[in-house]
Formats: structure tokens, sequence, C-alpha cells
């Protein structure tokens, strides 16, 4: 009886010294795994994105992640960016009923702007008239205090020609439950400065007056106009608790919820909102300078789920949940669909859908006669007629292919469709290609 | 309106594939999530680039982070 259990026992520590033996490799594919994806690691990005008769964006980025050791780990992020192109402004230009059309406004840091030429021949000039140049250079330090409890700290810095943008953020990262569970809290302070070419002007004054002095509302202004004042400036606060939990051997659970304060500034200086008569069949009789309230509150609630149904498929699917005081509601769904062909290839399907619903103080112009659509009997105190405070839907579908070099390096290539369908039905719907090129590999 | 079917059928498909049943996993157990495919932000470039595009066209931001600097596209 005795042997017997003797026996037991041996069995028992045989079966679990086989069980340590057979789990050290997994250990140690999670380490070298790990190690791969964040550590002594260079990653270098060219991504060109074309908006259609719009926007064009090159943009270059480079990221270097380095361990200094066990506990310090450092990483830093630049970015370059050149824009040209144009935007809509929210003026219109033409008469409503009979013309989709739409004004143009050269980018930030171009003086030579289109945004008083009413006959359309701004549309051919803005292809050429604008570029503008962004630098965005960002690092943190990740310091481990002890195994289960992280800190980052971190900094930020941009500028464009009329913008400087100013970061410093902060979080904590506490594994438990076994280290099933990862509890983060983190904030950050953005201190930003607007210097638009010809000053920030001031919220929905007038910017121009045009003749039919007969159809004018008795509010406006056509003999006080004012434009240049002090560059405009605006602080945001980003606060985010979330819980990230290891769901079971294939499957990965993130649940965020975040809210930030913006106060300043928060008024795009270069969007315009037209003064529209019905006299004149929808016609322009004045162009005003739009204005945001000074405060901004919103909140997200962010759902993201990992799972890895086999060896060679990953899914990873997200929704966001957005609101703001400014009356906008968002949902956000994100998908990628992951396969390895081969053991160095794999392609992804990316698949997104964002939908909004419009800010409280956003039209598409102003009325002038009583009765009419927007119309207004008092010079409007807030208002915007920025089509991305509109209601819209942007749909996006992209393939992704990536290729192991070797075992310190990889490189992939995507390109995606976005597609952005607006409610404003001055604006046609606008396609957009990104196309990205990414390496990376350790030193 | 076949695409944003076809969109949201893929999603609602993510979704339905992970709702697995809960399992208190081993830390010797992580091998299948400590390949790159199952991290939360395996390509940050990538993540970089998109939140950058959205956050100039849309009204909604965040939700996965904090910081990242602002830019005069919003």
């Amino acid at each position: 009886m005795q042997l017997k259990k003797s026996q037991s026992i041996k069995q028992k520590l045989a079966l679990a010294s086989s069980a340590l033996l057979l789990a050290t490799p997994s250990i140690s594919a999670e380490k070298k795994e790990a190690k791969i994806t964040d550590v002594d690691k260079i990653g270098i990005s060219q991504l060109y994105y074309t908006e259609e008769e719009r926007v064009t964006v090159n943009k270059t980025q480079v990221l270097i992640n380095k361990e200094i050791n066990e506990s310090n780990l450092v990483k830093f992020n630049y970015v370059y960016d050149t824009m040209s192109g144009a935007s809509p402004n929210g003026r219109i230009y033409s008469v409503i009923s009979d013309d989709n059309s739409i004004t143009y406004t050269t980018a930030s840091g171009s003086a030579n702007t289109v945004a008083n030429n009413s006959s359309g021949e701004g549309i051919e000039a803005w292809k050429t008239s604008f570029e503008d140049t962004r630098k965005a250079y960002n690092a943190e330090w990740e310091h481990e205090f002890f195994r289960t409890f992280k800190g980052v700290v971190g900094g930020g810095y941009s500028t464009e020609n009329d913008y400087e943008s100013k970061t410093f953020s902060g979080k904590f990262l506490l594994d438990v439950n076994q280290r099933r569970t990862t509890v983060t809290a983190g904030m950050s302070v953005s201190l930003d400065t607007v210097s638009p070419f010809g000053g920030v002007p001031e919220g929905s004054s007038v910017l121009t007056c045009h003749e039919f002095a007969a159809f004018r509302p008795t509010w406006l202004e056509c003999d006080n106009i004012k434009t240049i004042f002090a560059p405009g400036d605006k602080v945001v606060k980003d606060y985010l608790i979330g819980v990230t939990q290891v769901w079971n051997r294939r499957t990965l659970m993130q649940f965020n919820f975040a809210f930030s304060t913006e106060d300043g500034y928060l008024t795009d200086p270069y969007k315009q909102v037209s003064l529209v008569s019905s006299e004149l069949d929808g016609g322009e009789l004045a162009v005003l300078h739009e204005k945001r309230p000074d405060t901004r509150n919103t909140q997200s609630l962010f759902y993201k789920v990992i799972h890895v149904p086999t060896d060679k498929i990953g899914l990873r699917g997200s929704y966001r949940l957005y609101w703001d005081d400014w009356g906008v509601i968002a949902h956000t769904f994100n998908s990628h669909i992951r396969y390895d062909l081969l053991s160095k290839v794999y392609v992804q399907a990316h698949g997104r859908l964002h939908w909004q619903g419009a800010a409280d103080f956003f039209q598409p112009y102003v009325g002038a006669d009583s009765g009419s659509l927007y119309h207004s009997s008092s010079r409007p105190n807030i208002i915007s007629a920025d089509s991305r405070l509109g209601e819209l839907a942007n749909i996006t579908a992209g393939i992704k292919l990536g290729i192991k070099i070797n075992k310190d390096s990889n490189a992939s290539i995507r390109i995606e469709k976005l597609q952005t369908r607006y409610d404003n039905k001055l604006l046609p719907q606008l396609e957009t290609l990104i196309t990205q090129f990414n390496l990376y590999f350790k030193f | 309106m076949i695409k944003i079917k076809i969109i949201i059928t893929a999603l609602l498909t993510t979704f339905i594939l992970s709702s697995c049943a809960y399992e208190p996993v081993k830390p010797w157990h992580r091998d299948v999530l400590s390949k790159e495919m199952a991290q939360l932000i395996p390509d940050p470039l990538e993540n970089e680039s998109d939140e950058h595009i959205y956050f100039s066209k849309e009204a909604a931001k965040g939700g996965q982070g904090v910081g990242g600097g602002g830019c005069g596209c919003n």
C-alpha cells in the first residue's frame, strides 16, 4: 500500500515535470514573440492618401523602440506629412436648387485662397495653389516598477505652418488575476495654438457681403467687418480607464471608457457659412465665419475583441460609441480578418463603418428670408457648415499583404478605399484611396 | 447599401465567433495570444495613420488611448 502510494507520487512528479517541460517552450515563445513585437525595433512607413479632386497627403513615419534594460523601454515616433489640395469650406457659391457645387478653400498655411471666388474658377486654382507640411515628434518612456505594475510617460510636439501642438501624457498598467487582467488608467494634456493666415476671425462675423443690399436682413453688418485677431489657443485633456482581459486561450478583450474636455478656441478659422436669399433663387448674399462653442466635453465607450480560432486565422473587431455635448453621437465598427497563407505570408481584410449624427449647431447655410429653411432672425451665435460636423457615414474596405522577410524583419502593403457619404446633399459622395507600405526590423 | 450589409455581416461574424466561453488561462497557455496577430495593436504605424486620418474626417475621436497630439486638421 505504502509502495503504491510512493509510485503514485512519483507518477505525479513525472507528470508535473513533463508538463513543465512542455510548458517551457510556450513561455519562451511568448517572450520571443513579445520581443520581436515590441523592443529593439525600427519601423518605417510611407503612406499615400488621396481624395478624389481634393486633398493629397504624403506621410512618412519612423518609429524606434529601444529596450534600455529589463525595466525600461523607450519609444520614439517621427511623422512628416506633406499636404496639398483643397477641402470644402462650408460655403455655397451657386444656386442651391440647380447646382450641387460647393466652394473650396486652400488648406491651412496658404495665403492664396479661393474663398472669395464665387465664379467656380477657384476649383481649378486650388489644384496648384497650396502646400502645407506637418512635423510631429513623440517620445515615451515605459518603466516596470515591478513585475505586474508599469508606468508610461510621454510627450509630443507637432508643428504646421499655422498650427502648433504640445502634448504630455501618462498612464499606469496593473496586472491582476494571475496577469489575466490588466487595468489601465491614463491621461494627457494638449496645448494647441492656431495662427491662421489673416488672423483668427471673430466667430460668426461677416467675411464679405455681396451686392443686393435690398435683400439683406437687418442684422447683417456689412459696414463693420472684423477679421484680424490674435492666435487662438485651446487646451484638450483626455482621460481613459480600461480593462484588458484574457478571456480564454484564443480570445482577448478590451473595454475602455474615455472622456475629454476641450477649452478655448475650438472654431475652425477657415470654415465659412453662406447667407442665402430666396430672392436670388438661393444665391449667396453674404459670407459669415463659422463659430463653435468654446468648450466641448466628449465621452466614448470602446470594446475590442481579438480571437484566434485557428493558428492561421486572426480576427480583430471593435465597436466605439461616442457622444459629446455638441450633440454628436457616433457609432464606429472596425474589423480585421487575417489569414496566414504561408508560413511567411499573410493577407488581411479590413472593414470599417462609421456613422455620426450632426452637431446641434450644424446647418449647411443661413436663410435670409423669414419662412425659409435655416432662417435666422438675428446674427447666429453658434453656427458651422463644416461637413465633418454634419451627419455622415464613412465606409472603409481594404486589403493588406504582409511578408516575413526573415526572423527579424517584416514588410506589408495595404490598399484601402474610403467612401464618405454626407447627409448634406450639397456635398457629393467622396472617394478616398489610402495606400501604405510598412517595414519593421530589429536592431 | 449592399456594401454596408456585407461589412455589418463581417463585423457581426467577428463578434459572434469570439463569444466563446470564459476559461482561466494559465501563463504557460498563452502561446496563441502571444502571436503578432493577437496583439491589441499589431501594427502601430498603421494604427497611428488610421487614427490621424479618421480624426481629421470625423467628429468623433479616441477610445483606444490617450495623447497623440493635436493637428490643424480638425
